[in-house]
């Protein structure tokens, strides 16, 4: 079969690559995926989701400084990944700029909302934290995620310091 | 002398539910066999599907 390792193209043949990267994720090997990212990207630089794969491996490594460089770096690969440059602006403590590229966005997905109200909660913003968290959790059941408990004790942490301030 | 006991406000507990979030796209497009194999062979679409046709087939 002439068709096994490369097609006509000289296109390389990433899909074992990408076999592993799922494994390694199921693993949380993070290490070891960031590796194959590199493999991957060598051969397709352009391949956005190795990209995406990469930044989220650094996050996961706790290498915030290194995604957002990458990012700085790759500009029209990293535009798409609006939750991945927030939350690593967020753990690096920069919750102004986290916010700002969050409320870029017309509408934002559910995991975007809850780095929002953590962003929010982080800069002493507890009563606009706590109402994204009520709405967060009208639009989320316990068939969405194992999170519910967590996400209540996020609420009443918003909902205790604001009565502290009033 | 050591002074009273008196109750403070504890610290409340904040969870950083957004990195439970932080995961890989769906990758599952890029994990199709580009050999085919047993099942669609050239027809497995997407751009598996364009290389094949003009690559080893026919």
């Amino acid at each position: 079969m002439a068709s096994s390792k490369k097609s006509g193209s000289g296109e390389p043949d990433t899909t074992g690559l990408f076999h592993d990267l799922v494994k390694f994720q199921g693993n949380g090997e993070f290490d070891k995926a960031l590796k194959t990212c590199n493999k991957i990207l060598n051969v397709r630089p352009k391949d956005a989701s190795a990209f995406h794969c990469k930044m989220v491996c650094l996050i996961q490594t706790d290498k915030f400084e290194a995604c957002l460089q990458q990012m700085d770096e790759h500009e029209a690969m990293a535009a798409a990944l609006v939750f991945e440059r927030a939350y690593a602006l967020y753990r690096l403590n920069r919750s102004a700029p986290a916010l700002a590229i969050l409320n870029q966005k017309k509408t934002l997905n559910l995991r975007e909302k809850e780095l929002k109200a953590q962003v929010l909660y982080r800069m002493e913003e507890f009563e606009a934290s706590f109402n994204l968290y009520r709405d967060i959790m009208k639009n989320t059941s316990a068939d969405d995620d194992d999170f519910e408990t967590e996400r209540l004790t996020n609420l009443s942490a918003a909902a205790v310091q604001l009565d502290k301030d009033s | 002398f050591p002074p009273n006991f008196a109750p403070i406000p504890c610290k409340p507990l904040f969870f950083d539910l957004a990195r439970e979030r932080l995961e890989f796209p769906n990758l599952n497009d890029r994990l199709a066999t580009p050999s085919g194999g047993q099942q669609a062979g050239g027809a497995s679409g997407g751009w598996l599907g364009g290389w094949l046709g003009w690559g080893g087939k026919k």
